[in-house]
């Protein structure tokens, strides 16, 4: 049942990133920096954490393969690049102790993974053609601040809701 | 199944990467017409974006006429000024489309390059990473949307129709990073000078007009139409102006910079536009190249 509300929300998260959000985003507003929501990201890398790689695994390729079709774009390049982050942060209590500490630069690092894979992917197929400085600045630092607000707001809730889960999967 | 994964995590990784090799150059080329589990995700996805989608414009819409509200003072002074000349404008329009309709009758042209039919249509989602500048619209098979149909706001050209689902499509726009849309246009002025759109500039926030000739005269303030050869867009589709011009890599032919007059960053509502006459009709009656050609390759058939 929890499952299926982690699954729904990152669903409704990954509806309002392409309209919602969209309405807010500086550029509709004459500013030119791109703040990308990876609100869905940000849940994943959290259900890795507390989950465990396979399920983040699992629940990267999914959403991956949601981006891939319903943006129109090639297909392979999200479900590859979030099942990959899915499954690498899922690694991180394996290696590190857990704390706020960790949790937070979890977050980050794989948020900074993320983005450069997904750049690097579309510019390795010739579909992008952006200098490295120029994204680096003007993309994800912004979409870096961004998303880590959004991180900030939902950890502890999301944090609950996960470790309820988890408990909940090891009774049965 | 985990411990298949962790024994074999090498192997897995190397399948999964070929695999996703294999499907990225699967579905890199155009699919103007995706399979079914595609269509029917986009399309249920649409719907529930459409629900989300209307009300916050709505929002945004009430602070952008507060905003609105602000400069409406002088550019009601402007545009009084523009009005005078506009009516006249207007006056001069529709003598010339009289006459060009009776000139047409008398040449018994059933269609030309102009001729258009407009669908309005709403965006219901923005592709959020911009990498992809893809918007998707709730129009779709069903509504008679075809791929490779222009897309324009009342500013002027914002993209064309990539692949069409049932009852959505997504919309390529010409700031797309990928040379996928070429766009061939012409620049008005004393002659007209042919180019082709290609690719964005996002440092400049300027589209590329390439392949236009080194003695072509191009000012900055002259303004790009689409030229409607290549038989997918319409001629006369207004695209921006022109703000600079700088020769080529190998200095063989020169690149204007044109500002798209379409606000390509705030797209809610767009027109599919419709070309309703057969391109191999126009090769012949219109276009004096195109004629050239055509009796170039009959005189070779004839011959081989």
């Amino acid at each position: 049942m929890t499952h299926f509300l982690l699954l729904l929300t990152m669903f409704f998260l990954f509806v309002i990133e392409g309209t919602i959000v969209q309405v807010f985003s500086p550029d509709r507003w004459g500013i030119q920096i791109l703040m990308i929501p990876r609100f869905v990201v940000v849940l994943l890398i959290f259900s890795a954490l507390f989950l465990g790689r396979i399920q983040g695994l699992f629940i990267g390729l999914f959403f991956g393969l949601i981006y891939d079709v319903v943006y129109g774009g090639v297909i392979g390049i999200y479900a590859f690049s979030m099942a990959l982050v899915g499954y690498f942060s899922g690694l991180t209590f394996k290696v590190f102790q857990q704390s706020l500490i960790i949790i937070i630069s979890t977050v980050l690092v794989s948020l900074v993974l993320h983005e450069f894979l997904v750049y690097g992917l579309l510019t390795l197929i010739g579909f992008v053609s952006v200098e490295l400085d120029f994204f680096f600045f003007n993309k994800v630092i912004p979409t870096l601040v961004l998303n880590f607000i959004f991180a900030l707001l939902v950890s502890y809730p999301v944090r609950m809701i996960l470790l309820q889960m988890k408990e909940e999967e090891e009774n049965t | 199944m985990p411990s298949f994964f962790s024994n074999k995590r090498l192997i897995v990784l190397l399948v999964s990467m070929i695999t996703m090799v294999a499907v990225v150059g699967v579905s890199m080329k155009e699919r103007p017409y995706p399979t079914w589990p595609e269509k029917f995700l986009r399309d249920t996805v649409g719907f529930f974006q459409y629900m989300t989608y209307k009300p916050a414009r709505s929002v945004a819409g009430f602070f952008e006429n507060i905003n609105e509200m602000k400069v409406m003072y002088t550019e009601n002074e402007r545009l009084k000024e523009n009005l005078e000349e506009h009516a006249k404008l207007m006056a001069r329009i529709r003598d010339l489309e009289a006459q060009n309709e009776s000139l047409q009758q008398l040449l018994d042209v059933e269609s030309d390059l102009t001729d258009y039919q407009l669908r309005p249509a709403e965006v219901v989602m923005r592709s959020p990473d911009r990498w992809y500048q893809h918007v998707t619209i709730n129009m779709g098979e069903t509504h008679g949307i075809e791929p490779n149909m222009a897309v324009i706001t009342p500013q002027g050209l914002v993209g064309r129709v990539k692949s069409v689902s049932q009852l959505s499509s997504i919309v390529e726009l010409l700031t797309d990073g990928n040379r996928n849309i070429n766009v061939s246009a012409i620049v008005q002025g004393q002659e007209e000078v042919q180019g082709i759109i290609e690719g964005y500039d996002v440092e400049r926030e300027a589209l590329n007009l390439r392949m236009v000739r080194m003695d072509a005269p191009l000012e900055e303030g002259q303004t790009v139409i689409t030229s409607g050869l290549g038989g997918v867009m319409p001629r006369g589709l207004f695209i921006g102006e022109v703000i600079d011009v700088i020769p080529d890599d190998y200095g063989l032919t020169q690149t204007a910079l044109v500002k798209p007059a379409a606000n390509i960053d705030r797209l809610d509502y767009v027109y599919v536009v419709e070309r309703d006459f057969l391109p191999e009709l126009d090769l012949s009656e219109e276009d004096e190249e195109g004629q050239e050609d055509e009796d170039t390759q009959d005189t070779e058939e004839e011959g081989a």
